[in-house]
């Protein structure tokens, strides 16, 4: 899918971790000290944000929208839509859009939809609420895109637990008057559930329900343990998946951008988080400048639906000072398989550091 | 066929599972160097596609016995 879709514009950002954290250091014990020091040297994550039991994706993205819609100085009623994008729902059902709906005081008018994606999340959520947008249906939509990734992971999966963080976001996409390119968002989204086996949890849904059997953990490769109902992920696969499509997908957004290739570089690239070496071979591969490709997984890791808002949120300041937002490409790719991208201007989008919760 | 000097390939190898040169050999089995675990297998396949222009799949990088068996799949 591939289109330019007009008349709106992304009016504030904000992200929510939560406070509770795990240094990769505090796992030396487990995995021994020289192995946590090449998983660090490599990926750049230094620690995750673990939410508690009692803290939910949903949580997170309410406490960033209720910081959001404050700092807009937005009532919760003028917003006609929320879209949330996420891994981990609170229940199999009903959606957790409604339950957020009622929480952050939307009126009863308002369309509310869960969207279950990962790291290709936020790119869809921008997608749905510019058609609409696009179409008259809404004038603002709310777009809250988060996991609590750490729930469906073992803590004995070594591949994964090192790598995810939880995290919430929230977005106000509005119609905009504007005919020149800051009302202008052209998108491409990509599909390939051939690969959908390469990350997955394959049970605890209908397809294969929990039983005793699914929930008990067994060594599945050298010292990672997980169940049926946790993440499993391929990292060979997905980073061949990642390497193949990505390049390519930046490219084509810039050409319907009409931005050059210096236009791009004086810019920012914000491209999903997976970790530190995978986004900065992406940059190499795109012959970009380590200044126009923001990493930001030090703090917080991979944390899938809301990487994309969190990078902005937590490098915002510079990006302005340097006026790179003008000029502003996002890209998700990951779980489905599914990647896609949008580019646009973020220099009048309100950004607001993280907040903890 | 692509031309790679096997000092390089080995080069490249250690460079990138941060392992001391000393220690390796094409015919050393890959099971013998506890650096070659996904991570360390996702940084040389990235190296090998950067320094050399070569896509190694992930699956037959999975294959290989030994080194040479990764040289081997990299230069026919």
């Amino acid at each position: 899918m591939k289109n330019v879709l007009h008349g709106f514009h992304i009016s504030g950002i904000c992200s929510a971790l939560p406070a509770a954290t795990v240094a990769l250091t505090e796992l030396a014990a487990e995995y021994g000290e020289a192995e946590i020091s090449r998983i660090i040297a490599s990926t750049g994550i230094r620690q995750v944000h673990i939410a508690p039991p009692d803290v939910c994706s949903s949580d997170l993205c309410q406490a960033a929208a209720d910081h959001l819609l404050s700092a807009l100085d937005l009532a919760p009623g003028e917003i006609d839509a929320l879209l949330f994008l996420s891994q981990t729902p609170d229940w199999p059902l009903p959606p957790t859009a409604c339950a957020l709906q009622h929480r952050l005081g939307l009126s009863r008018n308002s369309v509310a939809l869960d969207v279950n994606y990962g790291c290709s999340a936020y790119i869809y959520g921008l997608f749905l609420a510019g058609n609409l947008i696009q179409t008259g249906s809404c004038r603002r939509v709310l777009v809250c895109a988060g996991d609590t990734i750490s729930r469906l992971i073992h803590p004995q999966d070594k591949a994964v637990r090192v790598i995810f963080g939880d995290a919430g976001s929230a977005t106000l996409v509005e119609a905009t008057a504007a005919t020149d390119q800051t009302g202008q968002w052209p998108f491409i989204l990509h599909t390939d559930g051939g690969g959908a086996n390469h990350l997955m949890v394959p049970a605890g849904a209908a397809r294969q329900p929990h039983s005793a059997q699914t929930g008990v953990a067994t060594e599945r490769e050298s010292g990672n343990w997980r169940s049926d109902e946790n993440l499993f992920m391929d990292g060979m696969e997905i980073l061949n998946f990642s390497l193949r499509e990505v390049p390519p997908l930046v490219t084509e957004l810039l050409a319907m951008r009409n931005w050059s290739h210096a236009e791009a570089n004086a810019g920012a690239v914000i491209l999903h988080q997976a970790n530190r070496f995978m986004v900065d071979y992406l940059r190499r591969k795109l012959k970009l400048d380590p200044a126009a490709v923001p990493i930001a997984v030090e703090e917080v890791g991979n944390t899938g639906p809301a990487s994309i808002p969190l990078t902005l949120c937590q490098t915002h300041q510079r990006l302005r000072q340097e006026q790179r937002l003008q000029r502003t490409l996002l890209c998700g790719f990951g779980v489905g398989l599914s990647w896609g991208g949008t580019a646009g201007n973020l220099a009048n989008t309100l950004i607001l550091d993280p907040i903890a919760l | 066929m692509n031309e790679i000097a096997a000092n390089d390939f080995l080069h490249l190898f250690q460079q990138e599972l941060e392992i001391a040169e000393a220690d390796i050999t094409l015919s050393t089995p890959l099971a013998m160097i506890p650096e070659w675990d996904s991570l360390g297998m996702v940084r040389f396949l990235l190296a090998c596609d950067e320094k050399f222009g070569i896509e190694l799949p992930a699956g037959q990088a999975r294959q290989a016995q030994t080194i040479g068996d990764l040289y081997r799949y990299l230069t026919t």
